[in-house]
């Protein structure tokens, strides 16, 4: 066993992303620079719900556009907790993703008895329902003035640090876990399971598949993902509204580093995060406040033209050269 | 109504063909025997037990099998992903075993590891056979096997099929092409409008006056 999972590791598709990896985790110890280490923290933050959001759409072929609000819940419910009973986040986390998870199978459990674009819309009606209460709901959620998270100072038990290098290392372990879930699922015969039932629903049925449990497994993994990323954003800005949490909008920006890396890859995800989250926040960084909404035409060209040129995603056609590379290495 | 009053029972272990002119009720019929439809009224019995109103994946696990008559292939899957994903037993060295050896049984080993969406409609057709027979089942429905495929995949089929009827299976086929029926059917059962309107053998049915009267018009 130990000389094949060395073997495994002297292949060059495994030890080249684990290159970039631990090329990826040191940079915070050769850079003091804190915007760059803040804008590798949102790159990753993207990555992991993007990546979160691939299981569901991009393996299971179920395309959620209300993300944000299961986000929403499990961020809200850490905040509260911590702010009500002084509940450690990282407990909170959990307890967060227990509900978001819960209300998702709920909406799974309800929709996917049915064809077509019914869970799409029922998300984006959730999403919307959600957003609107926490909006006018401002005894429990500060309604549109938002919630502070109260500041504990330098206090990992609390989830809060000084300084960024901490927040990174725990986006960045997000990012390993939700990669290696997705990696683990897609080797598995679970993960064939959702590919049949995105390829061809009846068809997986007739090979025995439980196409509605397996829809709800895909929709437990991601939510649970997205849910945990939920408690970081809380955590890491300290203060949450529901227009920027839990909006449409956000549901968006979720899904599209998927779409355009690549749905249904594994690695499409975090590379369509590092193109589009950079590209949004220097967008945000030249133009300032005054044109908030720029970047979301800049996301948009940059979709048409993805789907345009590459309709699999930007990661297939890298990855064409990227094997003709790799061939090419040591072990390939 | 797609099907009304229709009895027929087919025997273990025996190759059964059903014909019929175009929306005569076979497709339906294999809907409703594979759960994806659900009969307004009656039975369906399978080794004696009741089936009716069980939901597709169980009546699979119950060992029924099905193919469809416009391929279902998992496109973005490579072939033998497509056999794997079938398997009762997980992805383990049993099944790929199995899928090595169900693959060299349709001639597509060769395309393993190619993409499903890029094999020829024919072959497409000879990995959705394979990937029912992984799942071992005891009674096999193919809609139309041989439709839009070429003579030489057609024969590797019937070669196919013939094994399956030297290891004793059950297998109901839906077709047009008579002498596909008429090569390896034991029994033919021959519907129009939702109704039985004759069964024999292939001999029996080809000579048989309310079959032609069916196909070419009563007049």
């Amino acid at each position: 066993m130990k000389i094949k999972a060395l073997d495994n590791i002297l292949r060059p598709k495994i030890y080249v992303p684990l290159i970039l990896a631990a090329f990826l985790g040191a940079i915070p110890s050769v850079t003091s620079n804190s915007y760059v280490i803040h804008l590798l923290i949102i790159i990753l933050f993207h990555a992991v719900l993007s990546e979160s959001w691939n299981i569901l759409a991009g393996f299971a072929g179920q395309f959620s556009l209300g993300h944000a609000a299961f986000f929403g819940v499990s961020a809200y419910t850490s905040t509260l907790l911590f702010i009500s009973w002084k509940t450690t986040p990282w407990l909170g986390m959990f307890i967060g993703a227990g509900f978001a998870v819960a209300s998702s199978l709920l909406i799974g459990f309800l929709c996917f008895r049915l064809r077509g674009p019914f869970f799409s819309l029922v998300t984006i009606a959730f999403g919307e329902v959600l957003r609107l209460l926490f909006l006018n709901w401002g005894s429990l959620t500060g309604g549109p003035v938002g919630l502070l998270v109260p500041l504990m100072g330098d206090s990992p038990i609390n989830f809060q640090f000084l300084s960024r290098k901490p927040y990174f290392y725990i986006i960045f372990i997000m990012m390993l876990a939700v990669t290696c879930v997705t990696y683990k699922i897609r080797s598995s015969q679970i993960g064939l399971y959702f590919i049949a039932i995105r390829e061809d629903e009846d068809a997986a049925q007739s090979l025995g598949i439980d196409i509605i449990r397996y829809k709800l497994i895909a929709l437990a993994v991601s939510i649970f993902f997205t849910a945990i990323a939920g408690t970081f954003y809380a955590q890491y800005l300290l203060f949450l509204h529901p227009d920027s949490a839990m909006s449409l909008n956000f549901s968006v920006e979720i899904a599209l580093p998927a779409i355009v890396g690549g749905m249904g890859t594994i690695c499409g995800p975090l590379m369509g995060s590092f193109i589009l989250t950079p590209i949004s926040e220097f967008i945000r960084a030249l133009l300032g406040g005054g044109y908030a909404g720029v970047y979301l035409i800049i996301h948009g060209g940059i979709l048409i033209l993805t789907v345009l040129s590459a309709p699999s995603g930007i990661l297939e056609k890298i990855m064409k050269s990227y094997e003709a590379a790799l061939k090419k290495m040591p072990g390939g | 109504m797609a099907l009304n009053d229709l009895s027929l029972s087919v025997a273990t272990k025996t190759i059964v063909g059903l014909i019929g002119p175009n929306g005569s009720g076979k497709t339906t019929f294999i809907n409703l025997v594979g759960g994806f439809y659900q009969a307004d009224h009656g039975d369906f019995l399978f080794n004696g037990n009741r089936i009716n109103g069980r939901k597709p994946h169980e009546i699979s696990r119950l060992g029924i099998g099905r193919t469809f008559q416009e391929t279902r292939v998992f496109r973005k899957m490579t072939v033998v992903e497509n056999l794997l994903v079938a398997s009762p037993n997980g992805i383990s060295g049993q099944s790929m075993e199995k899928a090595r050896y169900l693959l060299g049984f349709v001639e597509l080993s060769h395309l393993k590891d190619e993409y499903a969406g890029n094999l020829s409609y024919g072959q497409q057709k000879l990995l959705e056979f394979a990937r029912v027979l992984m799942r071992d089942p005891e009674l096999i429905l193919l809609d139309e096997p041989a439709a839009g495929i070429n003579p030489i995949l057609i024969e590797k089929l019937l070669k196919c099929f013939r094994t399956l009827r030297d290891e004793r299976k059950t297998l109901v086929i839906v077709e047009h092409r008579i002498p596909v029926i008429n090569s390896i059917c034991e029994k033919v059962i021959v519907l129009d409008h939702g109704q039985k309107i004759a069964a024999g053998t292939p001999e029996e049915i080809r000579f048989n006056e309310t079959v032609q009267a069916a196909y070419l018009g009563a007049d």
